[in-house]
């Protein structure tokens, strides 16, 4: 089970802090496809978040085809700039 | 123009050598700039500089509020304040009518308590607190509930035996180009309302939005600097003040973004943190109880404390008393009543009276110099620089020290906003160099600094992984040659872009001047230079251009061992391309070409 936490904007729009994705994900495309689907969103909005797999960037680990195996947490942050 | 720069060139002519700041012989500017008072979005802005208590160098504080619209609708463009008050005094100014009144009965009164015994409806109101009067090194002085926090201004003020400032009038602003003004307003609210900064995350999480992604890209300032990650950051963010403490958003007048929040404390409605105070507060104390940051934030308000400073020497006593260096009982982590610890610094009362000196003089007692977060005297901000090479070299060589703004923020390039590698210094000297100049000329323009945003393309922002913004990331860096170039040569930038610099077409607007936006950063340049040179007249030299050594050699991640800022590296490209010369000093031609005369 993954835990896919949304921070920012995003979370406004899908109204829920947090998500179990409870199946077989063997990239983060599918992940992203199945949270289009669960909180009626179009992908291209979903990969505007900048998104980390366990605390790693998701760019460092191949982006929207990097693995899922065994991972415990996905961050999607909506973009900011500063404060 | 205005604002800071300005203000340090009126210091300039006034204050020639090192000075005792809460001396008699030290100065105070209260100005405002060209845009305050007009109906320009974020312009309710007004600086004071003078000579800093906590530093020792020129230092400058730049506020919203009602204070400044209010100075020039009396009909002024700045005030210099001199000499020093023989008894309490309150300043009172009515367009041409200015009295000097007891304010005896004032003494003793937190800054909230003050604004509502002063002034009419419609007054401006500037005043310290408990803090201020006693002299505490990094008291602010207040305007309604907005702050000029930095660099311990208040405690002049307290210094002069002046409890603050009433002023009212009831001039306006005499426009130029009435209708090229109207139109040049109108575009630039629009294009703040739509871009992803100003229209969507500073309304909707307030500054504090700021406080998650900082954990992820491992700026968060924790613990007293130790590490850049907080393990409850999620307790003291900007989405858990929404969902749970938010009262309302709130803003300065004619501010479209309305960044600030109102909370709860006490039962009554409060100016809410911005996301420095929650960071200094929350994870560099190791505190997850977003209900005592409120309480800690409305006190440090009400007695007149800058709350960077304060959470920082907070810290700092922390990791003192955790090393056995001073035996003070505060502990990271800990429940504190801050209502009492923030009296007791107020008042200088007990480990009080230690921690209203600030981290470099408690450092100079107890030790711990290579842990004491400050840059040249004032505390660091909330960014945790070694995963932020750029805003670490800003940190070291802001004018006023430790400061984000001063420093040219480039966190914004190096994870907040775009993804520039934090790690890499490429390319960094050059664009901290174009946002410190950059920075300096919105304020001295007296346009909030979260109008810059403007200056990151909207696209980028929003759309951080398309093919478009990574490319851009990955060449930024790159550039640094080019953009160096164009700090040193701004003129050659002799156009006008509404999309922009929209500040540059509404300064023309007004005060009806010719600028481009070659010629406004070269002001902003100006003004950092001069800056610099008056900081040399006081003791400055390139050996206080440093970071505390915790950040320069303890990585902070211990599995990088270059997780640290490259200071040295960075700092001797900085020069050069400044135009100074190795101890850090502006070479004679480059205030020639300036126009800075010595």
């Amino acid at each position: 089970m993954i835990s896919v936490k949304f921070f920012g904007k995003i979370r406004l729009e899908v109204g829920v802090e947090e998500y179990q994705a409870t199946g077989e994900y063997a990239k983060l495309k599918t992940l992203l496809e199945e949270l289009g689907k669960e909180f009626n969103m179009e992908y291209k909005e979903l990969k505007k978040c900048v998104i980390f797999i366990d605390g790693t960037p998701f760019t460092k680990l191949g982006m929207y085809r990097a693995s899922l195996k065994g991972v415990k947490e996905v961050a999607m942050l909506s973009p900011v700039s500063g404060g | 123009m205005g604002g800071k720069a300005l203000a340090a060139k009126i210091i300039a002519d006034h204050i020639k050598a090192k000075i005792d700041p809460l001396g008699e012989e030290n100065i105070m500017v209260l100005n405002t700039c060209p845009l305050t008072n007009t109906s320009a979005p974020c312009s309710a802005r007004f600086n004071i500089s003078s000579i800093s208590p906590l530093t020792g160098l020129l230092a400058s504080s730049n506020c919203g509020g009602n204070f400044g619209n209010n100075l020039k609708r009396a009909g002024y463009d700045g005030l210099v304040i001199v000499g020093k008050a023989k008894r309490k005094i309150l300043i009172e100014i009515e367009c041409a009518e200015i009295k000097f009144s007891d304010a005896t009965h004032l003494w003793g009164k937190t800054t909230g308590e003050t604004q509502e015994l002063i002034g009419g409806k419609r007054s401006g109101r500037f005043v310290i607190g408990p803090a201020g009067e006693n002299l505490v090194k990094y008291a602010g002085i207040f305007s309604q509930e907005r702050t000029a926090g930095r660099t311990g201004l208040g405690a002049v003020f307290g210094s002069k035996n002046l409890k603050g400032l009433v002023v009212s009038g009831m001039v306006r602003v005499e426009m130029h180009d009435q209708e090229a003004f109207k139109e040049i307003r109108n575009y630039w609210t629009k294009l703040l309302r739509s871009h992803p900064t100003t229209g969507e995350q500073l309304p909707q999480f307030g500054t504090m939005g700021l406080v998650t992604p900082m954990h992820y890209r491992h700026l968060l300032s924790t613990k007293n600097y130790s590490k850049g990650q907080y393990e409850h950051y999620s307790d003291v963010s900007g989405e858990a003040l929404r969902d749970k403490y938010l009262v309302k958003n709130k803003g300065c007048e004619t501010c479209p973004i309305q960044c600030a929040r109102v909370v709860k404390v006490e039962g009554k409605d409060v100016k809410g943190p911005e996301v420095e105070t929650a960071v200094l507060l929350g994870s560099n104390l190791c505190n997850n109880d977003m209900q005592s940051m409120l309480d800690a934030n409305y006190y440090c308000d009400e007695y007149g404390l800058d709350t960077i400073s304060f959470g920082s020497s907070i810290g700092f006593a922390m990791e003192l008393n955790e090393k056995g260096l001073w035996d003070c009982g505060l502990e990271f982590g800990q429940k504190i009543d801050f209502h009492d610890l923030i009296r007791k610094v107020a008042y200088r009362e007990g480990i009080g009276n230690e921690i209203a000196e600030g981290t470099k003089r408690m450092a100079q007692k107890f030790g711990g110099e290579e842990f004491a977060i400050n840059v040249k005297g004032l505390e660091l901000a909330a960014y945790e620089p070694r995963a932020a090479q750029g805003m670490g070299l800003g940190y070291a060589t802001g004018n006023r020290g430790g400061c984000h703004i001063n420093g040219g923020y480039m966190v914004a390039l190096e994870g907040l906003g775009l993804n520039l590698d934090g790690q890499t210094i490429k390319g960094k000297t050059a664009l901290s160099i174009f946002f410190q100049n950059t920075l300096e000329s919105i304020s001295t323009g007296g346009s909030c600094i979260f109008t810059s945003y403007a200056v990151l393309p909207a696209y980028l922002v929003r759309n951080p992984n398309s093919i478009i913004s990574r490319i851009a990331c990955k060449v930024m860096p790159h550039l640094g040659l080019v953009v160096g170039f164009i700090t040193k040569h701004p003129r050659l930038l002799c156009v006008n872009m509404k999309m922009l610099f929209p500040h540059v077409i509404a300064i023309n607007a007004v005060i009806g001047s010719k600028l481009t936006i070659g010629k406004y950063l070269e002001i902003g340049t100006r003004g950092f230079n001069l800056e610099r040179l008056i900081n040399t007249r006081l003791g400055l030299t390139a050996k206080d251009d440093k970071l505390p050594k915790r950040l320069t050699h303890e990585p902070e991640d211990p599995n990088n061992k270059h997780s640290v800022v490259k200071l040295d590296k960075m700092k001797s490209i900085y020069y050069r391309t400044r135009g100074w010369d190795q101890n850090g000093v502006p070479k004679a031609k480059t205030l020639k070409k300036l126009g800075i005369e010595v």
